[in-house]
């Protein structure tokens, strides 16, 4: 196999993708399938993912193609994420949630990691109020199952905010 | 697309992300929230920031039953808390049903730098494991893989004993004394308990606690001068012998074991029979320390 090899793939569109090898590589799903059955010259179908989604999804792994630290990078929970990641990220919520579902389905920890963290991040420091507001979500407890709820996990847990 | 639209399984991935603190707020947002995230508040509980925020707030503010855990034991699996306030906790936890996880690992541990002292000149810093707590720790023996306790003056020697007849993934198991000593006895097990029992602990690594009794068929006269008498084994205390008439065969299930570091021992381990015992026993132990 040469180092400049080509991989095409298919969205769910039908869209075709040629692809570097070592960027295909980047996803577990796709390394593993092309050890297994070698290239076979034709396109690999991926009826899961968008066109757009998976032009978002190469874009990252581009970018990262030489990244030494690429599987073990987003390993720490609490660390800050760079600044190119940061901005890969600003997408509207639908993208974000059709990154997760892709990124799981073709096994790129890395993305997986970082676009969890993304949700995460718009989680933090609020209160169940703002978090409503961010997901567009319905309160459907009633004052005496939420109070509840905050004696359950006692009184000052959530009273910070 | 919403985040509601997500499969449970990926949802389940944020928790991963969350302190308590944030995962607690969002217990709060709706009912499908408080099913995803709740359970995730009170699982792993390690690493807490020491101060600034509600959680440990709420921990040391004195004299506590320790509500919220003591409400959702049932979901904790690991838990490592430091003390280091200056005011005397007293940790009880009405768990008393097993949990559907079972607790892996428990370490409640106190800080050695800030001892501080009061005019009295007694160190204030205490933790008291109550009776409760007890039961409930050995109630999750058969989960239990890491038990590292401060202040473990509840546990008596049968209790000591119970956990390794009964908790079978052990693999650290230490048990320190209080550090006021009138606020609990030093935590230690008794010979005479362990004789009879099954120990089930294969695993064992690290076993960080006094054992005391080990019959003396050396000595033949007690403190005081009495002779023995010779239908009963000699017991005393802080006078321990590490040999194989006193009964060190007793130990050989602890394949595992991997460090042994003796401390007021009366015989060390020297004699070639001795040192022989433990190549057969112990493979992992390299050498045998004395302090």
């Amino acid at each position: 196999m040469s180092a400049h090899s080509q991989i095409l793939l298919t969205s769910s569109e039908g869209t075709e993708f040629l692809i570097d090898r070592d960027i295909a590589d980047k996803s577990m799903l796709l390394k593993c399938m092309l050890e297994d059955i070698g290239e076979i010259g034709q396109a690999v179908p991926l009826p899961n993912v968008s066109g757009p989604i998976l032009t978002k999804v190469i874009e990252y792994c581009t970018h990262h193609r030489d990244d030494p630290n690429f599987l073990s990078a987003n390993d720490d929970v609490t660390a800050d994420i760079d600044e190119w990641d940061l901005e890969y990220c600003k997408v509207d919520q639908g993208t974000l949630y059709e990154l997760i579902l892709a990124a799981n389905y073709l096994d790129i920890k890395p993305l997986m990691d970082l676009t969890c963290k993304t949700v995460a991040n718009m989680i933090k420091a609020k209160s169940p109020e703002e978090i409503r507001k961010t997901f567009n979500i319905t309160n459907d407890f009633t004052p005496e199952e939420e109070d509840q709820v905050r004696r359950e996990n006692g009184k000052d847990w959530v009273d910070e905010h | 697309m919403e985040f509601a639209s997500l499969p449970y399984e990926l949802q389940e991935m944020i928790p991963l992300y969350l302190t308590p603190h944030d995962l607690a707020v969002c217990a709060l947002v709706n009912q499908a929230w408080y099913t995803l995230f709740h359970p995730h508040i009170w699982r792993h509980l390690d690493n807490l920031p020491r101060r600034g925020f509600g959680y440990w707030k709420y921990i040391s503010s004195g004299y506590c039953g320790w509500e919220g855990l003591a409400n959702n034991a049932h979901l904790v699996q690991s838990l490592t808390i430091h003390f280091d306030s200056e005011d005397q906790f007293y940790l009880d936890c009405n768990q008393e049903e097993r949990s559907a996880h079972g607790w892996k690992e428990l370490k409640l541990e106190m800080l050695d730098e800030q001892d501080g002292e009061d005019e009295d000149g007694y160190v204030r810093r205490s933790i008291v494991h109550g009776e409760k707590m007890v039961k409930a720790i050995l109630a999750q023996a058969s989960t239990l893989e890491v038990l590292k306790l401060d202040g473990a003056g509840y546990f008596t020697s049968k209790d000591i004993n119970h956990l390794l007849c009964s908790a079978p993934n052990l693999r650290v198991l230490q048990l320190l004394k209080d550090r006021r000593a009138w606020a609990g006895q030093e935590p230690f097990l008794d010979a005479k308990d362990a004789a009879q029992s099954e120990w089930v602990c294969r695993n064992l690594e690290i076993f960080g606690c006094g054992i005391g009794g080990i019959p003396r068929p050396d000595i033949t006269q007690k403190d005081d001068d009495e002779p023995a008498r010779k239908d009963s084994p000699l017991r005393q205390f802080d006078c321990l012998a590490m040999t194989l008439d006193s009964g060190l065969d007793q130990l050989k299930g602890l394949r595992n074991l991997r460090t042994v570091e003796l401390k007021d021992m009366e015989v060390h381990i020297g004699k070639p029979l001795e040192q022989k015992w433990v190549a057969d026993n112990w493979p992992k132990v390299g050498k045998v320390s004395f302090t």
